[in-house]
């Protein structure tokens, strides 16, 4: 009961949230894990930088099944992030606002972003 | 802009900073699709081109920004008390401020040396 009394329902795992609100839910939570890989993403920069052995190092990085699996999460947080907050772009002017819209484009987002860091793993 | 239009003011940077690192990746992942580099100098060499040093700097920063007004959001929607949000934005703060010197010392270096 919030101070006057009145119902208050905040439980998320209950609360039945369309495909938008999730995205947005995800739009959130992908930015704040790629603000805690800016420092490696700097260190990853300053290892190609160092020296020819740190060049190569940085660029077999993700070498191996574990790499390529870590790369693919990275690439799948950057995109979602990334093609999401394009969505929010053109809902500012107004494309896409409508509630059939909005849900085709939220489920266009949320399966483009991990086929697009599939493609972009099989042409890098 | 007057004060009651801060949360406009930050709402336009969060777009233009969006677009400027958006504009980045683009960049960065069409450098490595069309002209990987071979080698570490090779690699040097194209970071040292002044456009791209400056280009980088920028991206990076708008970054930092963007990633500051997102952040400040989170916090204030679920940190309420006040001592924890400014205990928080404090060292958001620092990081971020660290994260700039740390990427302008790393592209400085490139740039001088080549």
């Amino acid at each position: 009961m919030s101070a006057d009394g009145r119902p208050v329902f905040l439980n998320v795992l209950q609360i039945r949230m369309p495909v938008m609100a999730v995205l947005s839910v995800l739009h959130r939570i992908s930015g704040i894990i790629l603000l805690l890989l800016i420092p490696p993403l700097l260190y990853w920069l300053q290892l190609s930088v160092s020296s020819q052995v740190g060049f190569q190092s940085a660029f077999n990085w993700f070498n191996g099944i574990s790499g390529q699996v870590i790369l693919f999460l990275l690439l799948w947080v950057l995109l979602h992030h990334l093609f999401s907050g394009v969505r929010f772009l053109l809902i500012d002017i107004d494309q896409g606002v409508d509630k059939q819209s909005a849900r085709l484009s939220a489920w266009l987002v949320l399966l483009l972003a991990p086929c697009s860091s599939l493609l972009l793993m099989w042409l890098l | 802009m007057s004060r009651k239009a801060s949360g406009l003011k930050a709402w336009i940077i969060q777009r233009i900073t969006s677009l400027l690192v958006a504009a980045g990746v683009l960049l960065f992942a069409l450098k490595l699709l069309a002209s990987p580099p071979e080698g570490v100098m090779q690699w040097r060499a194209w970071l040292s081109m002044s456009g791209i040093t400056v280009l980088v700097l920028l991206v990076l920063f708008a970054l930092l920004w963007h990633a500051w007004i997102g952040m400040r959001d989170v916090f204030i929607d679920y940190v309420h008390a006040q001592s924890w949000r400014l205990t928080l934005l404090s060292l958001l703060a620092v990081y971020l401020a660290a994260c700039a010197l740390w990427g302008l010392f790393i592209m400085l270096g490139v740039f001088v040396q080549g």
